[in-house]
Parts: structure tokens; C-alpha cells; sequence
């Protein structure tokens, strides 16, 4: 069945219906788990999402004021993210942690959204229930719904690759434009943007819109730039203030061979490394190029500063989640035993973060 | 040429034009030598907050491999638990005297090395003080030097030498020699 072939309304009902179902189940779970264990939601907002706070409530640092050395600033978080909560916690009279994480829950149902528009765009056979169950149950859930900017990072991926698909190349790049301002590693929608314009390039009429779009990709990153340049002197500050949590520039071929070094943490990393090196395989198998490349560049571009994190990098990409749901399209017997091993993950992932372990960060 | 053509390429010149800009202020940061030295170049492992916070160190002080209002720790890598190691061939220990007098020139380092053996040279001030071969763990490795190489206003500094640096088989890039846990000068 080609689900592509509703009219759009009904198409757009459906799926928000399916997006909605799916967020609440998630809502559900977490609810049950924060009632059993006598927490509330905001205190879902720990470790950068206290960063994030800093940033609702005051802005960016003016100068080092965190950690020992007194070194950390907040200029590492990218403003997108922390700027929609602020407007959430002013519009619905919240505290900076529970505005943070309604945000964050806010745009984990929009990256839902956005992903079965993104995957059936993409695969139009592709059963949205499916696409939508695979970006709902992703194992890293909680940095969906504990005020990080994974949910809007996804959300702004989806959106930009579907405008792509449907050659609207200027909103693709204003929303990619959008997708620099939420993190760094935004910028690789950029690649994807050009590989697809090239080849396109000579049969195409919209050349100047292509330009534009691809010339609207960097605008949140240069903006964020000028801020910190006109705040305090350091346009590149969100790379150069790393030094305050030991990370550097480094080759992540050499990270990738380290995380086979047998230590139990690192080995978890591997795994997926190897599966996101897989499904960059597979949609270069498939021809999806401008997917495959994105997820090169997000993957290689956290990589290369370490093994820190990387889980929660590769399984908040759109063309990884894509590939997951082809798999499971093909294998839809492999479906419930995936789904009951992300629930047993989540449990896992949502222990560690109360238990004040920094391994989850 | 359409007027919607025309306006999308105007604005493509204007985005670029912006880009430059931003390109140009980011290789012109406006910001002070210390900033530049800690977080731009890498020049300096002792932070702005570090060096405004130091206070004269008076012999026999403990200090532990962290961070002290004491000593400065020049080029070592981020403090690990209890220890932290030193960064390439060569590290130091800065810090501010108000008199040479009560000082009998002696360094006690408990440390420990990276690899069966480790040449150490040590230093006081530019002036070589001693050299010796760390192995395992020790509990009072002390190097001896005349206190009159000190030097009562401007930073002291004690510096280490090591040919033998390396970078440890595994996972571990840095370049490794000797870590350290706690320091007295008398």
C-alpha cells in the first residue's frame, strides 16, 4: 500500500493521530516510572540540561565561572533549543528546568511527527505506524524528554530532508539554517543539501532557489557566531571553551579503533558505531546518498572529540532511524523483541540518570 | 532574469557577504592574552581563574593534584581521580614566594610513571637540578636544590623534563610520564 496516496488532510490527521498515540504511550511509561520512583518532571532536567538553564535564566556566560578550573561557560550549548523554552516557560508561566523539559517533550512529539513525514517522503510503502513506533521507541529516549535539543535536532533534520525531497530547496535551507542554531553538528545538512543539488543541478529550473538555500544552511551557526563575538570577543568560543571538559580535535578513525579496547562502557560504543557505519552502508546501498553523507559528518564530527556521548549522537539522526525502519520493515518479526530490549534500556538509561553517574550525560 | 530569480541570488550575495564577516571575526577574536594562551592556543594549562586565585606558598605545604591556590600546574593533563599526569616532554610547577629564607631546597613528589622506567631532569628556575629514574609507585621522591635559585615576586618554577614520554598501548592518545599525586616543597 502506498500510504502517500491519502488526500493531505486525511494524511495529515492521520499521522498527527499516530504521532500523538505514540508520544502518549512514551508519556505514559515515563509518567509510570517517575510516580514509582518519586520524581517529578522537572527533575528530569540534570546534566546539560542544567546548562541549558543557566541560558533561559541568564543568557550566556560573560565570562568561565563552572567546574575546578573554573574554565566551563555555557557557550558550548547552541541557542535554538534553550530559546524555544524560554518562550515555553514565559507563554505558560514556568520554571526554567520544567520548561526545559515540556520543550524538550514538545518537540520529542514533533520529531515523531516530523519522522514519519521525513521516512514515508523518503519510502512512501513505508507504514507510518512503523516509522513512527521506530522514532518513539528510540533507545535513547530520555534526551528526548529531559531538556536536551535531541528532539528539535531531529525534528529540524526531518523536516529540512523532506523539503529536500520535494525540491523546495529555500524552505529546506531555512530550516537547515534553523538546524545550525541547535547544534554543531548541523552543519551536515549542509552536505546532504549539496550532494542533492548537484546532482540535480543541470536538469533543474529552481537554480537560483537552490543557491539561496544552500546559502541559507549556515545562517543559525553565523548568527550564534556574532552573538558570542559581540558578547564576549570569541566568535568560535563553543569550540574553544571544550577545553573545560578535556575535549580536543582528534582522528576518529583512532577513536573508532579505541572503542575496541575491551573496557565494558566502550563496548557499547562500538556496537554502535558499527551499527551507524552499517546503516550508512546500507542507504548508500539503497542510493539515499544525501542521507548517508549526513550521518558520516554527524558521526565523524563527535567522534573525532571522543567516545563521550556518541550513542545518543548516532540514534537522534534521522537517516539512522530511516535505515532501522527499512530493516524492520523487511524483519517484522525482529519488531516486539526490539521494542521490549529498548524498554529494557530505557529503564536502564533512566537508572543511571538519577543515580548521579555521568556515563548517561 | 525574473525579479524572484534576481531577489534569491541578491540575497544568496548578502548571506555570503554576512559569512565573511563572520569568517573575519572569527579569525580576529577580541579577547585577552590569557584567554587566547588557555583556550585558543593551548599555550597554557593553568586557567584565568587559577592564576588570579594563587597565593604565596609557604614551605612544607601539601598540595594535592588538583587544583590549588598554592602551586600552578603547568602543562599536566586534567586532573584524574587523586592524580593527574604530566602532558608531553615536559611539565611544571609555578608558584609565588614572599622570602627565600625559611626554604632548604628540597622537592618531595608522590607520584608514579608511566612504563618500567622514566628519565626525569629537573629544573629550578631555568637551572638544572637533578635528573633521576622513576619507577613504580613512590612515596617520596625527593630532588634537592640550592633555595637561593629562588625568587621572591615573579613565579617560581619547577620544571620536569622527560625524555621517555609516550603514549600508552590501549585506548589512551596522551602522551604519558609521570603522574602526579601530591607535592611538598621545602
Amino acid at each position: 500500500m502506498n500510504y502517500t496516496e491519502q488526500t493531505g488532510f486525511e494524511s495529515l490527521g492521520r499521522m498527527i493521530a499516530i504521532a500523538l498515540g505514540l508520544f502518549l504511550v512514551i508519556q505514559g511509561l515515563e509518567y509510570g516510572y517517575l510516580q514509582f520512583n518519586e520524581r517529578d518532571l522537572a527533575d528530569l532536567c540534570r546534566w546539560d540540561c542544567g546548562w541549558y538553564r543557566t541560558i533561559v535564566e541568564n543568557g550566556y556566560n560573560l565570562e568561565p565561572h563552572a567546574h575546578t578550573k573554573r574554565d566551563a561557560a555555557n557557550w558550548a550549548f547552541f541557542p535554538a533549543f534553550p530559546l524555544a523554552a524560554r518562550g515555553f516557560g514565559e507563554l505558560l508561566h514556568l520554571d526554567s528546568a520544567l520548561a526545559l523539559v515540556v520543550a524538550s517533550k514538545f518537540f520529542y512529539f514533533t520529531s515523531v511527527l516530523a519522522f514519519i513525514f521525513f521516512a514515508t517522503s523518503y519510502r512512501p510503502s513505508l507504514n507510518p505506524w512503523l516509522a513512527g513506533a521506530i522514532a518513539a521507541a528510540n533507545p535513547m529516549v530520555i534526551y528526548g524528554n529531559a531538556g536536551y535539543s535531541e528532539p528539535l535536532f531531529l525534528t529540524l533534520t526531518c523536516i529540512s530532508f523532506t523539503c529536500l525531497r520535494q525540491r523546495r530547496y529555500v524552505l529546506g535551507g531555512l530550516v537547515g539554517g534553523a538546524l545550525t542554531g541547535t547544534r554543531i553538528v548541523g552543519g551536515s545538512i549542509g552536505f546532504a543539501y549539496l550532494l542533492q543539488v548537484l546532482g540535480q543541478w543541470r536538469k533543474s529550473e529552481h537554480r537560483a532557489g537552490m543557491i539561496l538555500g544552500l546559502a541559507l544552511i549556515p545562517l543559525g551557526l553565523a548568527i550564534f557566531m556574532a552573538y558570542l563575538h559581540w558578547l564576549m570577543g570569541d566568535a568560535l568560543a563553543f569550540v574553544h571553551v571544550q577545553v573545560a571538559w578535556n575535549h580536543g580535535p582528534g582522528n576518529p578513525l583512532q577513536n573508532f579503533i579505541n572503542s575496541f579496547d575491551g573496557s565494558l562502557g566502550h563496548f557499547g560504543v562500538a556496537l554502535n558505531l558499527v551499527g551507524v557505519f552499517a546503516a550508512i552502508g546500507f542507504l548508500c546501498w539503497r542510493k539515499h546518498f544525501e542521507l548517508a553523507i549526513f550521518s558520516t559528518f554527524a558521526t565523524l564530527l563527535p567522534l573525532s572529540a571522543g567516545l563521550a556521548s556518541m550513542p545518543r549522537y548516532i540514534w537522534w539522526q534521522a537517516p539512522v532511524l530511516f535505515a532501522v525502519a527499512l530493516l524492520f520493515e523487511r524483519y517484522k518479526l525482529l519488531l516486539w523483541p526490539y521494542f521490549l530490549c529498548c524498554l529494557g534500556f530505557w529503564l536502564f538509561l533512566y537508572q543511571g540518570w538519577f543515580s548521579g553517574s555521568n556515563w548517561v550525560i | 532574469m525574473s525579479a524572484t530569480t534576481t531577489l534569491k541570488l541578491a540575497l544568496s550575495l548578502a548571506l555570503a557577504t554576512f559569512y565573511a564577516w563572520i569568517f573575519y571575526l572569527a579569525s580576529n577574536p577580541n579577547v585577552d592574552s590569557h584567554y587566547r594562551a588557555y583556550y585558543i592556543e593551548g599555550a597554557t594549562t593553568i586557567s584565568q581563574w587559577e592564576r588570579q586565585q594563587l597565593k604565596p606558598y609557604r614551605p612544607g605545604i601539601l598540595v594535592t593534584a588538583s587544583h590549588s591556590d598554592k602551586l600552578l600546574f603547568e602543562n599536566w593533563h586534567y586532573p584524574e581521580e587523586g592524580f593527574l599526569w604530566s602532558k608531553g616532554g615536559a611539565s611544571e610547577l609555578l608558584f609565588l614566594i614572599t622570602d627565600t629564607a625559611p626554604y632548604r631546597g628540597e622537592i618531595i613528589l608522590e607520584c608514579f610513571y608511566h612504563g618500567p622506567k622514566q628519565r626525569v631532569r629537573v629544573s629550578v628556575n631555568g637551572v638544572f637540578v637533578g635528573s633521576f629514574i622513576g619507577t613504580g609507585e613512590e612515596k617520596a621522591r625527593t630532588i634537592h636544590f640550592d633555595p637561593e635559585l629562588l625568587i621572591v615576586g615573579p613565579l617560581n618554577r619547577i620544571r620536569f623534563d622527560f625524555p621517555d614520554a609516550a603514549i600508552p598501548k590501549g585506548s589512551d592518545q596522551r602522551v604519558l610520564a609521570l603522574a602526579l599525586r601530591q607535592v611538598v616543597i621545602h
